[in-house]
């Protein structure tokens, strides 16, 4: 029976400029999503907004992939879907605007949606 | 102050004893009831930096040698005492135990889909409304326009035991598919792999592993 | 075999773990410099994996307080009542 080797097995095909770099920025991206939030003492309100946000964007994408999978599986009315999609609309404009107004960056917003954001 | 690094779960009836660790200290087993954790004590908690990162990935890779199934901690977990280690796993136990239990015999392979964009998908000219059009078009955007994506589970569905896909929004890298593979067939998928490198052209599957699990730890 | 040296950093003596802060600096210079093979291990081993502490760590004054995990306040509407239930 074979056992994980020693090591990563590497291919031996010539990577390309373009593929490194964006697997850099997603790696980048991905280990840059939020894990810790502590009070600045000198930025309180800031901070505050910071937690907030990011606790209401990741809600909100999280509402954004459950309503796309229930209308792609049929089970909400026109209605539903013409309301959800505008909520949703303006939900994100509403994270966005706030966010700018407490000088909270979009990738500080950024909580991984771990297991939540595999695709099905 | 002494501190214990976590390096991995087990099943709590895993073979002692398991080798040294980052800093070669021995290396101990705690029990969590159903399941065990690996670790090892350290005076300091290992910074990050390539060679830490490498040692711990040598660690996990020789108590996975030891046990048919393995969960890998994340690089850096530390906690002062065993009983710390306990309580913060507590109320999981169950879940890991079921998802420990998933990832025996297998290894995980990896593989980034490279492909360009192919234009992005036509906002849908319907008489919607502009809900219904903004919510269509991210569901489209989220389908993606990445067909090779499909291609790609399709042809290794048959021998593999699960899988978890991320979509990526850095072109030319589409997505990164995880795959739990049984150690019996890792040659099987590597050669379905092979296979499809010329059915997705230009695109291109770049595959890395066999790794132990890091993407299987937890149940979705 | 030699002994292993690993940089090491002080065991903050603050956090109910301990484990070091990390500064966004030294992630970076890791990153902005790592091959395709480093980019892999750090995928891997420093963005997946078992963690104690879960999606999100609050604290104050330095001193981490809260472990939450997200996933696990949460469920899907449709999955708990089912398809025909009301909202």
């Amino acid at each position: 029976m074979t056992r994980a080797r020693r090591g990563p097995q590497k291919r031996v095909v010539p990577m390309k400029r373009a593929e490194l770099d964006a697997l850099r920025t997603e790696v980048r991206r991905k280990k840059g999503a939020a894990a810790r939030w502590n009070a600045d003492p000198d930025e309180v309100q800031k901070s505050v907004a910071q937690l907030v946000l990011s606790l209401v964007e990741f809600l909100r994408k999280l509402l954004e992939r459950q309503a796309i999978r229930r209308m792609d599986a049929g089970t909400l009315t026109e209605d539903q879907v013409e309301a959800i999609g505008l909520a949703l609309m303006k939900l994100e404009e509403a994270v966005r605007d706030l966010a700018t107004r407490f000088g909270v960056r979009p990738e500080d917003l950024n909580l991984d949606l771990g297991p939540l954001g595999r695709l099905h | 102050m002494t501190g214990l690094y976590v390096y991995a779960l087990v099943p709590a009836s895993v073979d002692a004893p398991l080798g040294t660790g980052l800093l070669e200290e021995e290396l101990r087993v705690v029990s969590l009831g159903p399941i065990a954790a690996v670790v090892g004590e350290v005076d300091d908690t290992p910074s990050i930096a390539p060679a830490s990162l490498r040692l711990h990935d040598e660690v996990v890779r020789r108590i996975a040698r030891s046990s048919d199934a393995i969960l890998p901690f994340r690089f850096g977990a530390t906690v002062t005492s065993e009983a710390e280690l306990a309580e913060g796993l507590a109320p999981r136990v169950e879940a890991l135990a079921t998802t420990l239990h998933r990832t025996r015999g297998c290894d995980q392979m990896t593989l980034r889909l490279y492909a360009e964009g192919g234009a992005p998908p036509p906002t849908p000219q319907t008489a919607a409304g502009p809900g219904t059009r903004w919510l269509r078009q991210r569901s489209a955007e989220q389908a993606s326009s990445v067909p090779e994506l499909a291609r790609v589970r399709a042809a290794l569905a048959l021998c593999t035991r699960a899988e978890s896909v991320e979509l990526h929004d850095s072109p030319p890298l589409r997505a990164s598919i995880f795959h739990l593979v049984e150690r019996a067939r890792l040659t099987e998928y590597r050669s379905q792999v092979d296979a499809l490198a010329a059915a997705i052209a230009p695109a291109r599957v770049a595959p890395t592993g066999p790794w132990p699990p890091y993407a299987f730890t937890e149940l979705e | 075999m030699s002994r292993r040296s690993l940089q090491t950093g002080p065991t903050t003596k603050r956090h109910a773990s301990a484990r070091r802060t990390r500064t966004r600096d030294e992630d970076e210079d890791l990153l902005a410099q790592a091959d395709a093979s480093l980019l892999e291990l750090v995928d891997h081993v420093l963005n997946r994996g078992v963690m104690i502490t879960g999606d999100l760590v609050l604290g104050l004054a330095d001193v981490d307080l809260v472990y939450v995990r997200l996933s696990a306040l949460l469920c899907a509407a449709d999955r708990v009542l089912g398809p025909g239930a009301k909202r």
